[in-house]
C-alpha cells in the first residue's frame, strides 16, 4: 500500500517536474542571439544646440565583415561597405540612443565599441556629462579609445577608410601605435576627476581621397589639451611629441637633427625610452626633475661621418640628449606658461611625494603649476649603427675620419 | 542526525569561498571609499579577525568536542538561555545567508541579466545549493573541493592577465593620514572574514579535527591572498579614487583585460566563477543554518528542513529590501555591526564563560 | 499578474511537499509538524509579499537596531 502510494506519487511528481521544465527551457529574460545585436564599433557625440547632442553610431553589417571581400568588387562600391553609421538626437546618449533604435532592427549593443569621439564642439563647451553613460551602462567598455575630432565626429566616423575595414579600427590602430596619445576611457575617467583636472585627448583628423564616396583615411594630429572637461587648446604633432616623452609614453619615435659641425642630418630610431618624474619641494619651491634616459639605433646617415669611432658615438649621444631636451622643453613652455594645464602628470607626482604639501595647494593647483621650476635632464645612448658602419655613395676620401 | 564526515581539507576548501565569493567583487568598493589608495591595507587588517574567529571556534569545540554553537551554548548558559541564544545565531544565519544571495542576484541581474527578475536569479542558485544540502555535508565539501581550486586558479590567471596594465605607482602615497583610514575600510572585509566562524556549525562533522585548525589556517591565507591580489590589481589599475566609484570594479578591471587584442572579453571568466563561488558559499551557510535548525529543535533529520528554509532565505532577502542600493548599504554598514555581535563578542564571552566552567568543575 | 505569481509560488511550495513528503518516516511525527508549520509559514510570507512587496521584513530590524552603529563609523 505504501509502496504503491510512494510509487504513484513519485510518478506524478516526475511528470510535473517535467512539465514545469518547459518554462524555464523556454529560455532567459535576457536571451540575445548574436544575429539579433546591431554591434556599435564607434561612437560620436556632437553638440547640436544648447543641450542637445547629436549621437552618431557606428554599426558593424556582420556579413560584410571578416575582410577578403575587397578583392572581388575592385575598389568596392556602395553596396558592401562592412559598416553604416546611424545618426539621432537628444538630451542624453541614453536619449539619442533609444531614437536611434527605432530605426534599427537589431539591437543596440555597446560591448563592442572601442572608439568614442568627442566632436569640436562639444569639446569646447565640456565632455564630462557625456562621460558618465559609458561608465554607467552595463556593455561598454573602459577600453575604449577616446578622441577629439578635428571638426564634427559624425564625420570622422563615416570615413570609408581605404586600408582598413572601418573607421573605428583604422581609428584603433593609431591609437596603438602610440605615435600620437593614447587614451582609453579609463584614464579619461581618472584624470578628469584626478589632481591635476587637466586632460590630454588625441585630435583626429579626416581626409578625403574621394568625397563622393566618403573614400579617405584619418590621421591623428596633435593633442587636444583640456582644462577641467573644457578644452583649452592644442598641441601640435611636434609639441605632442615632447608631452609623450614627459609623459613616458613614448614609443616610436624618430629623431633627426644636424650634428655639429655638420650640414646633413642625421636620423636616430628609437629603441626604449623611459622618464622619470622627481618632485622635489625646498623651502617652499616647487621642482620637478624631469629624467630621461633613451637608447637609440641610427637609421639614417646623411652625413659623410664614420661611426665606428666610439667618441663620435659618445658626442652624438650628448647631442642626441641635448635635441630631446629642446623639444621637451618647448612643450613645457606651451603647456605651463601659456595653457597653464598640468597634462603632464606633476599633479599626482607630488601628491604622491608629499601629500601634506600638496593638500594645501590643492585648490589653486592651477597658479601653482606655473611656479613650478622644471629641469630636463636627458641622457641617450645611441646603441647600434644599423646594417653599414660608414655612410653610404660617398668616396671613401671625402669621408670625415678624423 | 549527520552520518557524513568530511576531512579537515575538505573543510578548507568549503570555508574558502564562504569569505571571497561575495566578497571579492562588493568588498573593493567599500574599502577603496574609505582608505582611498591604501585600500590594499585593509584587507590585511580585517584578516586578523579571521584568526580571531576561527581560533575562538576552535577552542570553543576542544572544551565541547563533538558538540555545535547550538549545542554548546546550551550546556556554557543554560538551557533557557541557551535555546534564546540559538534562536537569535539561526535568525543571524537566515540573514546572513539572505544577504550573500542578495548581492549575488544584484550583481547578475546589474552587470548581466538586467531584465530577468531578480525572484528567478535568487530562486536558482538557492535551490542547486539546497540539493547539494540536501545530499549531506559529504556532497557540500566534495563540491567545494572540485570548485574551490578552479576557482582560486582562475581568481590568479585574471589577476596576473592584468599586469600589462598595472601602474604600481597608484599605491603612493603610503598612509598619508595614518592608519585611521585603513581601519575605516577593514570595518567592511572583517564581517567576511568573521564568516570563518561558520565552522563552529561543521567542526563535529569533520574526520581529522585536530588538523581543522590546520586548514582553517590554510583557507585563511588563501583568502587574504585573494583579497590583497584583487585590492592590489584593482588599486593598480584604477587607483583608489576611481575604484570608489565603480559599482563592480572587479568586473571593470577584468573587461579592461585585452592581451594582443586576442584575449579579451573575459567577464564571462568572473561570471562563472562569480555563480560557482556563490553556489559553494550559499551551500555552506545553508548547511549551517539547517543544521543548527535540526539542533535547536532536537529533530532527527535535517533534510526536510531543507526546501522550505532555502525559500525562506529567499524570501527574506527581498523582503523590506525594494533596490540594490538599500542591499549594499545593509551589506555594507549593517551587517558588519551585527557581525561583530555575532560572531566575535558573543563566541569571545561563550569562551570565557566555558573555561570558567571548565575549571571549576574539575577544580 | 499577483494571482498568477502567487499561482507560482504555490506551485514551487506543492513540489517542495510532494518532494519532501514521501521521504520522511511514518514515526517522524516532529518533523512532519515542523515542516508542515514552515513550508505554510514561507506560503503565506511569499503570498504576503506579493500583495505587499513594501512591507518591513527581518532584515529592516535589524537595520533598525544597528543604524546608530553605522553614524560611529561614518
Amino acid at each position: 500500500m505504501t509502496k504503491g502510494y510512494l510509487h504513484s506519487s513519485r510518478k506524478i511528481l516526475l511528470i510535473l517536474l517535467t512539465w514545469s521544465s518547459l518554462f524555464v527551457l523556454s529560455g532567459c529574460w535576457d536571451r540575445v542571439e548574436i544575429n539579433d545585436l546591431a554591434i556599435v564599433l564607434a561612437v560620436g557625440i556632437d553638440k547640436i544646440e544648447d543641450d542637445q547632442i547629436e549621437l552618431t553610431v557606428q554599426l558593424a553589417i556582420p556579413s560584410q565583415m571578416g575582410g577578403g571581400k575587397q578583392q572581388g568588387s575592385g575598389s568596392g562600391g556602395q553596396g558592401n561597405k562592412p559598416t553604416i553609421t546611424k545618426k539621432a538626437s537628444g538630451t542624453t546618449i541614453a536619449e539619442a540612443a533609444s531614437i536611434l533604435q527605432q530605426r534599427v532592427p537589431r539591437r543596440i549593443f555597446w560591448g563592442h565599441n572601442e572608439v568614442i569621439v568627442f566632436g569640436k564642439e562639444l569639446a569646447g563647451s565640456g565632455i564630462r556629462e557625456y562621460v558618465d553613460f559609458f561608465a554607467h551602462h552595463p556593455e561598454p567598455r573602459l577600453r575604449s579609445f577616446i578622441f577629439v575630432s578635428e571638426e564634427k565626429a559624425s564625420t570622422v566616423l563615416e570615413v570609408i577608410p581605404n586600408i582598413e575595414q572601418s573607421s573605428s579600427q583604422f581609428a584603433r590602430e593609431l591609437a596603438r601605435f602610440q605615435i600620437g596619445l593614447k587614451v582609453t576611457l579609463k584614464d579619461l575617467l581618472k584624470n578628469i576627476s584626478g589632481e591635476s583636472r587637466a586632460v590630454a585627448l588625441p585630435r583626429l583628423e579626416y581626409e578625403f581621397d574621394n568625397l563622393n564616396e566618403k573614400k579617405g583615411g584619418l590621421n591623428i594630429n596633435g593633442t587636444a589639451v583640456f582644462k577641467g572637461d573644457k578644452i583649452e587648446g592644442y598641441l601640435s604633432d611636434k609639441l605632442t611629441r615632447g608631452l609623450l616623452w614627459v609623459r613616458n609614453e613614448v614609443h616610436l619615435a624618430t629623431v633627426s637633427f644636424v650634428p655639429e659641425n655638420e650640414e646633413r642630418y642625421m636620423a636616430f630610431k628609437l629603441l626604449r625610452s623611459n622618464t622619470q618624474l622627481h618632485p622635489e619641494i625646498k623651502d617652499g619651491k616647487w621642482k620637478m626633475t624631469i629624467s630621461i634616459t633613451t637608447e637609440d639605433d641610427v637609421i639614417e646617415n646623411q652625413t659623410n661621418m664614420v661611426l665606428t669611432d666610439p667618441k663620435v658615438v659618445a658626442e652624438l649621444e650628448k647631442q642626441l640628449a641635448g635635441e630631446i631636451d629642446e623639444r621637451i622643453e618647448l612643450t613645457l613652455k606651451k603647456v605651463q606658461t601659456e595653457m597653464q594645464a598640468d597634462v603632464l602628470g606633476f599633479a599626482k607626482a607630488f601628491a604622491q611625494k608629499y601629500p601634506d604639501e600638496w593638500d594645501q595647494v590643492k585648490g589653486n593647483w592651477e597658479e601653482k603649476f606655473t611656479e613650478v621650476e622644471i629641469e630636463v635632464t636627458s641622457k641617450a645612448y645611441i646603441r647600434r649603427l644599423g646594417m653599414s658602419t660608414k655612410p653610404q655613395g660617398i668616396p671613401e676620401k671625402e669621408l670625415n675620419e678624423e | 542526525m549527520e552520518t557524513g564526515k568530511i576531512s579537515a581539507s575538505q573543510l578548507g576548501c568549503m570555508m574558502y569561498p564562504v569569505v571571497i565569493a561575495t566578497g571579492i567583487v562588493i568588498i573593493p568598493s567599500i574599502t577603496a571609499k574609505y582608505a582611498g589608495q591604501d585600500m590594499w591595507l585593509s584587507p590585511i587588517l580585517a584578516s586578523l579577525m579571521g584568526i580571531l574567529v576561527i581560533v575562538v571556534a576552535i577552542k570553543l569545540h576542544k572544551l565541547y568536542p563533538g558538540q555545535t554553537i547550538m549545542e554548546y551554548s546550551v550546556s556554557i548558559i543554560g538551557k533557557v538561555p541557551g535555546k534564546l541564544l540559538g534562536f537569535i545565531y539561526l535568525y543571524f544565519y537566515l540573514l546572513m545567508n539572505a544577504g550573500g544571495t542578495r548581492i549575488y542576484a544584484d550583481f547578475v541581474t546589474g552587470a548581466f541579466f538586467s531584465e530577468t527578475p531578480l525572484f528567478v536569479i535568487l530562486a536558482t542558485i538557492m535551490l542547486v545549493s539546497s540539493f547539494a544540502v540536501r545530499g549531506g555535508i559529504e556532497v557540500v565539501g566534495r563540491s567545494a573541493e572540485m570548485v574551490v581550486p578552479v576557482y582560486a586558479l582562475v581568481l590568479t590567471i585574471l589577476c596576473l592577465l592584468l599586469i600589462p596594465d598595472l601602474n604600481p605607482k597608484n599605491i603612493l602615497p603610503i598612509m598619508p593620514d595614518g592608519l585611521m583610514p585603513s581601519i575605516k575600510g577593514a570595518y567592511t572585509p572583517q564581517s567576511w572574514f568573521a564568516e570563518f566562524f561558520v565552522i563552529a556549525f561543521l567542526l563535529p562533522y569533520v574526520k581529522d579535527v585536530q588538523k581543522a585548525g590546520k586548514w582553517g589556517m590554510i583557507s585563511w591565507i588563501f583568502v587574504v591572498m585573494g583579497f590583497m591580489a584583487t585590492n592590489l590589481s584593482l588599486l593598480f589599475l584604477f587607483g583608489g579614487e576611481l575604484t570608489d566609484r565603480f559599482n563592480y570594479p572587479l568586473l571593470d578591471a577584468v573587461r579592461y583585460i585585452s592581451i594582443a587584442e586576442f584575449l579579451q572579453h573575459l567577464e564571462s571568466l568572473v561570471m562563472a566563477i562569480w555563480v560557482a563561488g556563490t553556489f559553494i558559499k550559499l551551500a555552506v551557510v545553508h548547511y549551517a543554518l539547517v543544521i543548527g535548525t535540526a539542533q535547536w529543535l532536537n529533530l532527527s533529520n535535517y533534510k526536510p528542513l531543507v526546501f522550505p528554509l532555502g525559500f525562506l532565505t529567499v524570501l527574506v532577502s527581498i523582503w523590506g529590501i525594494s533596490s540594490e542600493m538599500e542591499a549594499a548599504n545593509y551589506s555594507g554598514t549593517i551587517f558588519p555591526s551585527f557581525s561583530i555581535v555575532m560572531q566575535t563578542c558573543i563566541p569571545l564571552i561563550l569562551l570565557g564563560i566555558g573555561i570558567l566552567r571548565k575549571r571549576n568543575n574539575s577544580g | 499578474m499577483n494571482w498568477l505569481s502567487f499561482f507560482g509560488v504555490s506551485i514551487v511550495v506543492l513540489l517542495i511537499i510532494l518532494y519532501e513528503w514521501p521521504k520522511m518516516e511514518e514515526n517522524q511525527v516532529k518533523e512532519k509538524r515542523l515542516f508542515i508549520v514552515l513550508v505554510f509559514g514561507t506560503w503565506v510570507i511569499a503570498g504576503m509579499l506579493i500583495f505587499f512587496p513594501d512591507l518591513p521584513g527581518p532584515i529592516d530590524l535589524i537595520t533598525y537596531l544597528f543604524s546608530p552603529m553605522e553614524d560611529i563609523i561614518e
